[in-house]
């Protein structure tokens, strides 16, 4: 009796779980849920018509070269991350730094959307928005530009896709020429026999870059951009950093919203955020003085 | 159900007993794991009561007390048959219904007051039990599921009507046993003196829950008159069925495979929708309408892939070929489940024991090794330096024997080469080595002291806050001065005004390895005019001033 009426209390945590998932997506994201969308966590990107990023379809992330969509991104990984979901990035220009995405799969990310709530509260620990994970995956492909093939990038997309390991696979197209409509519809032939949903990044802005705008083939597109005005924070000398705001589209089946994403981010005139741990440096410095 | 079935039963004394099944020595039992002389009673029928015989009376006393006794194994499959039946009928009663254990539904039986009552209620089921050939029912009306049930068993009437708000009370006064106790805790019950259900809920929960934990909480809730369980509306099942009569016979394989083709798209198009995957497929032959194959087809995993199915038909028809011609064919998805999204785990790669990774992920780093080299499929980890370029370096997924030995020896005469002393063992294990675009030397990472920075600024302060994406080579470009602050920058063929500047981070030193004196901007770059407040297009970059070179270079945007 003492199993069943645990079982039937789980049951029932499930279900409200369920219902809580429906009123507030993305936050009630649980590992071992059978989800044919991945939720964002980001109520725009939720609840509108794409109702998250669906999986066996090809999305499109695009915007600005600096436009906040890598960002937001990095944010929506860690969390998915947390749930156990295995995130595969083709970085097909070698542009990310690692530092910025070291700490991902641990669910730490920098700019997190401000009405984003993913770590499991410590004051109650009973009412944890999202069981926190920390077996999902978090790995890059790079360093494809110097091999001679034009086209690695593409088949690696390709094979990660096929392999049916990964729950979401990133292709970074910028900068990328040959992303034509013959390169969808072989991808989204591999989604067919997949499960990964596969977000293409795409660079839109033609004053700095030239990919074509075109859509074809993609089933939802997420288009970003900085809102005005971008607020600063002023030191004692000047401004010490900015603070943009993201704003953000939707399109899918000839449907838009529009929404803005609040980001708590913020670029600073320093390079780099944590504080320097002191004495490091002293050996090799000495060494260096033999040398 | 099964005087039923079988009408020769019928006004005899018949008990259920537990199924046989076999266990892995072939030897026969029942599925309580006791011998037949020693298998309990499930359940008797009217005539075997007035002969003495009990539920959960052991068969070889019910034989002994009533020697015309029958007795028959519980069948799950004939039991759910009629539950579904008669749910089936139930349903014109009230719209929701739900089946319990074999012989007990839960019904609505709220706002009755304007269709004529709630005896009018009873009077309907019990009719409607009886055209479908159920004479004994029973029923009981209450508050909650649990004060019903007990209402049912009162055998003096035929339905029996608790009050509104009144279950506590009626409950109060019968004996726990009527509980969901295990034996154990109505014995310790008995032994405190608490015989009723009454005495049960005047005890004080906490007491009752930190002496006899979750059972204790749920046993006082029902004797309390509290009960969660409630009547559903009820789920139709849908059938995933397509029959096609074909105009002539058919024999031959390939004829059949095309018939089956089109029948299997548009069923598993319908799964597809529905969310759903096959377990279980049933082909069926008919010869007119005559049916003479029936072959259940089970499935090692669940699949809605038309091709696969078809594929696994061949098979069966290529091992159990036809007997003879048929004019009509029909597949049924008999057995279905949901589709399952989630990927397999990904155990850790760069484990040197390739053992517990699954065959698609050896696989697939295969082909990345093979055409990409080992350094393609990498992951980010930190690394203790300041600078953008040495702040982290990518540690490779795949480590081959070989790679890592060279990565091992590297690094050993990198350290003997600088006098450098060796590290901790902890550190050790974590040493990579990376090839900075920046600066073209190899450097030795320092493990994060991820502990104090997340003292000191928290755990935001492990990562960056806006993305940085990185020029491969920093882009050298143009800059306007107005008033000795830059106030334009031509980069990518054209000039932007630079809207916002931040104050610089001067940075210098790495002296004794490539001498570095830079000072660092993050610029707030547009379009726009100078004198426009309104953003066309802007974009935050990185933006350096090289004091040796007295160049300025773009490094990147932050996006």
């Amino acid at each position: 009796m003492n199993t069943s009426s645990s079982v039937i209390m789980k049951e029932n945590v499930a279900a409200l779980k369920e219902q809580f998932e429906q009123l507030f997506p993305g936050k009630w994201q649980l590992k071992d849920q059978n989800q044919r969308n991945l939720y964002t966590g980001i109520r725009s990107l939720d609840t509108g018509p794409s109702r998250g990023i669906a999986r066996k379809h090809i999305s499109e992330w695009s915007g600005a070269p600096s436009s906040g969509k890598s960002t937001l991104l990095r944010a929506i990984i860690a969390n998915w991350c947390s749930t156990g979901l295995h995130i595969v990035y083709v970085d097909a220009a070698n542009k990310l730094i690692p530092a910025d995405w070291a700490y991902v799969e641990q669910g730490i990310s920098g700019g997190t959307p401000l009405n984003t709530v993913r770590q499991r509260s410590n004051k109650f620990p009973g009412l944890s928005l999202v069981e926190t994970h920390t077996d999902g995956r978090f790995w890059v492909v790079r360093n494809l530009i110097n091999k001679g093939h034009k086209q690695d990038a593409l088949w690696a997309t390709e094979q990660l896709v096929r392999s049916n390991l990964f729950d979401v696979v990133v292709f970074d197209s910028t900068e990328s020429p040959i992303l034509n409509s013959r390169f969808y519809a072989r991808l989204q032939r591999s989604l067919d026999s997949s499960k990964a949903a596969l977000l293409i990044i795409k660079d839109i802005d033609q004053k700095f870059q030239t990919n074509s705008q075109s859509t074809w083939g993609c089933s939802t597109r997420f288009t970003f951009s900085w809102s005005n005005p971008i607020s600063f924070e002023y030191g004692l000398n000047g401004i010490a950093a900015m603070m943009p705001t993201i704003s953000s589209s939707v399109w899918k089946n000839g449907m838009t919203n529009s929404d803005e994403v609040a980001l708590g981010a913020y670029a600073t005139n320093r390079l780099f955020t944590h504080p320097q741990v002191p004495d490091r440096r002293v050996p090799k410095a000495r060494t260096t003085i033999k040398k | 159900m099964y005087q039923k079935q079988e009408p020769q039963l019928r006004n005899k004394a018949l008990a259920l007993v537990p199924a046989r099944q076999k266990n892995a020595s072939d030897k026969v039992s029942y599925s309580n794991g006791s011998a037949f002389s020693r298998i309990q009673i499930l359940y008797c029928s009217t005539f075997a009561i007035k002969k003495g015989v009990r539920t959960g009376m052991k068969l070889s006393e019910a034989r002994a007390i009533c020697n015309d006794l029958v007795w028959q194994e519980y069948d799950a499959r004939l039991c759910l048959k009629y539950q579904t039946s008669l749910v089936k009928e139930l349903l014109s009663c009230s719209p929701r219904i739900v089946a319990r254990e074999p012989g007990v539904f839960l019904l609505d039986a709220q706002g009755r007051k304007h269709l004529g009552g709630e005896n009018k209620l009873c009077r309907d089921i019990l009719k409607l039990a009886s055209k479908c050939g159920f004479i004994d029912g029973q029923i009981g009306i209450a508050d909650t599921a649990f004060g019903a049930l007990i209402a049912s068993k009162i055998k003096s009437r035929r339905w029996f009507i608790v009050s509104a708000n009144k279950d506590a009370s009626f409950l109060s006064t019968l004996p726990i046993t009527h509980l969901p106790l295990s034996p154990e805790f109505q014995h310790v019950l008995h032994e405190l003196g608490v015989k009723t259900m009454g005495q049960l809920a005047q005890l004080p929960v906490d007491r009752v829950i930190a002496r006899f934990g979750e059972e204790g909480r749920i046993a006082h809730e029902l004797a309390s008159g509290f009960d969660l369980n409630q009547p559903q509306i009820p789920v139709i099942e849908k059938r995933f069925a397509y029959r096609v009569e074909l105009g002539g016979p058919i024999e031959a394989l390939n004829q059949t495979m095309f018939v089956m083709k089109s029948m299997l798209d548009k069923l598993t198009s319908e799964l597809a929708t529905a969310g759903l995957c096959a377990d279980e497929l049933t082909v069926s032959f008919f010869s007119d309408e005559d049916k003479f194959d029936e072959r259940p087809i089970r499935l090692i995993n669940s699949s809605k892939h038309a091709k696969f199915l078809l594929e696994v038909l061949r098979l069966s028809l290529e091992s159990q070929p036809l007997m003879r011609e048929f004019t009509g064919i029909e597949i049924c998805v008999s057995r279905h489940s949901k589709e399952v999204w989630n990927q397999p785990s990904i155990t850790d790669a760069s484990n040197k024991s390739t053992d517990s990774t699954p065959e698609s992920l050896n696989l697939l780093l295969q082909r990345f090794i093979t055409r990409l080299g080992s350094d393609a499929l990498v992951k980010p980890t930190a690394n203790d330096q300041y600078l953008m370029e040495s702040s982290g370096f990518w540690q490779p997924v795949i480590q081959t024997q070989n790679s890592q030995t060279v990565e091992n020896s590297h690094t050993e005469s990198l350290q003997s080469k600088r006098g450098t002393t060796p590290l901790v063992e902890n550190e050790k294990e974590s040493t990579h080595t990376l090839k900075s675009n920046y600066s073209e030397m190899d450097l030795v990472t320092v493990k994060v002291n991820s502990e104090y920075i997340k003292e000191t600024s928290g755990a935001s302060g492990l990562v960056s806050n806006l993305v940085f994406k990185k020029n491969a080579v920093a882009v050298p470009v143009l800059i306007e001065f107005n008033d000795a602050q830059p106030a334009a920058i031509r980069y990518h063929g054209r000039w932007h005004y630079i809207k916002k500047i931040t104050i610089p981070e001067c940075l210098s030193g790495n002296w004794w390895e490539n001498p570095l004196k830079r000072s660092y901007y993050t610029v707030l770059l547009d379009v726009s005019n100078a004198e426009s407040k309104v953003l066309e297009n802007p974009a935050v970059m990185s933006l350096f001033h090289d004091h040796d070179s007295s160049t300025w270079f773009v490094d990147g945007v932050f996006d």
